[in-house]
């Protein structure tokens, strides 16, 4: 590590406001808040990898590594993205896009693109190939959320139709320690994924 | 389960009172510098255990191992709310909401292979699951029925729903989860239908769904 994480914090915090600035009223003060919570965690994954080359993405709360993974992102979410409800720090990695993986897996496109809570379960007892893939996938984030105790989701875009493996850590109350523990339920993901020569989704 | 009171804001109050009270009871002294922080967390509990008393009409909700843990028997022998970490690690801290889907006492059925990788660690060590499935078939069929309702409760429902093994009880417990801070009412009526819809599913796939006994 070049830097630790309490140093890179507050470049973090400074390039976040700066950012969204100005902030005003009440709103203002939560949002401060909420940076500053995206603030620590990102530093955690910035100084764990070294990154130089971090940013902001321009007026949104997603801090981006691309000298680390280029699809690698760390942003404040309600936890699936969708559904209002608390807000958690979410580690972020796309792991199938048609656009992005290197090979395109139908069977799973299918499978997705039909939304998860219509007819999965029906589509998942025909088995085969998407079936196998989603199957893998699942188990990869049981084990990394068993191991590193952060839940560790699969986010579905039907539209894609992609998949985004996210590690959540409420917005209060989590320590150093718990984004690393995230970070490495997002490596043990991705390293079970490409022991099943999952087509993961990159730059 | 089902779902068959509406909330009035002034009886959740006075439940949500009784629990906290029941808790503080539970847990016993506490120490001054201890007091804030637990104060919170255990009033965050009674909320959400309130919540779960008036939705289902509870009369018999009890509190117990020192107030992290409200049962509610009459509803569900094997359902309870708990302060807890997310699965087993230390970190930050959730209101979950539980219930046993397979246990070895309370399941219709032992399910041999379900025990063995509960007891096998599966935290802990690497599982070869292709030699787990192929030696174990209807144990990995229902593990994978378990993980694909809980991932889709997740995405439904806008709650994480997690499968946590009890390697002591030999159980698989399913669980909502709620940040301790920032959740509302509404956020927990959502972990309850999340819980409610993966058992209806569950049941719906055949799988052998713990009942009865202490959850």
């Amino acid at each position: 590590m070049d830097r630790s994480p309490s140093q890179v914090e507050g470049a973090v915090l400074s390039a976040l406001l700066s950012d969204r600035f100005p902030l005003g009223g009440v709103d203002g003060k939560d949002l401060i808040e909420e940076l500053e919570r995206l603030a620590k965690a990102a530093a955690v994954v910035i100084a764990r990898y070294g990154s130089k080359e971090w940013f902001i993405r321009q007026g949104r709360y997603v801090v981006t590594l691309p000298d680390v993974d280029p699809v690698w992102w760390v942003n404040v979410d309600w936890a699936t993205g969708d559904v209002p409800g608390p807000a958690y720090v979410c580690l972020n990695r796309p792991i199938y896009e048609p656009s992005l993986s290197p090979r395109r897996l139908e069977g799973l496109e299918r499978l997705i693109s039909g939304g998860p809570t219509a007819s999965l379960g029906r589509a998942m007892v025909g088995g085969g190939e998407g079936v196998e893939h989603l199957q893998g996938i699942l188990l990869a984030c049981w084990e990394a959320t068993l191991r590193s105790g952060v839940p560790t989701l699969l986010l579905v875009d039907e539209e894609g139709p992609s998949l985004t493996a996210r590690a959540v850590l409420p917005l209060h109350g989590f320590r150093e320690e718990d984004v690393t523990r995230a970070a490495e339920a997002m490596e043990l993901t991705l390293e079970r994924l490409n022991e099943m020569n999952f087509p993961l989704a990159r730059r | 389960m089902g779902i068959g009171r509406e909330l009035g804001g002034d009886e959740l109050k006075r439940l949500e009172e009784e629990v906290l009270n029941a808790i503080l009871g539970k847990y016993g002294p506490v120490r001054d510098e201890d007091r804030e922080d637990l104060l919170k967390e255990f009033s965050r509990l009674a909320r959400v255990a309130a919540i779960v008393i008036a939705v289902y009409g509870s009369e018999e909700w009890f509190v117990k191992y020192g107030g992290f843990f409200v049962a509610f028997p009459d509803v569900d022998p094997v359902w309870w709310v708990d302060v807890d970490w997310a699965a087993r690690r230390p970190g930050p801290g959730y209101v979950c909401l539980n219930r046993w889907i397979y246990g070895a006492r309370v399941s219709p059925k032992r399910i041999d292979g379900i025990e063995r990788l509960i007891s096998g660690g599966l935290d802990s060590e690497r599982l070869d699951w292709r030699e787990f499935s192929s030696s174990h078939q209807e144990a990995a069929e229902l593990v994978q029925t378990a993980l694909l309702t809980a991932w889709r409760a997740t995405l439904k429902f806008g709650v994480p729903v997690l499968l946590v093994p009890d390697e002591e009880e030999l159980a698989l417990n399913c669980r909502a989860v709620l940040p301790l801070r920032d959740f509302r009412d509404e956020d927990v009526m959502r972990a309850l239908e999340a819980m409610e819809w993966s058992m209806g599913e569950l049941m719906e796939a055949g799988f052998p769904l713990a009942r009865g006994g202490e959850g």
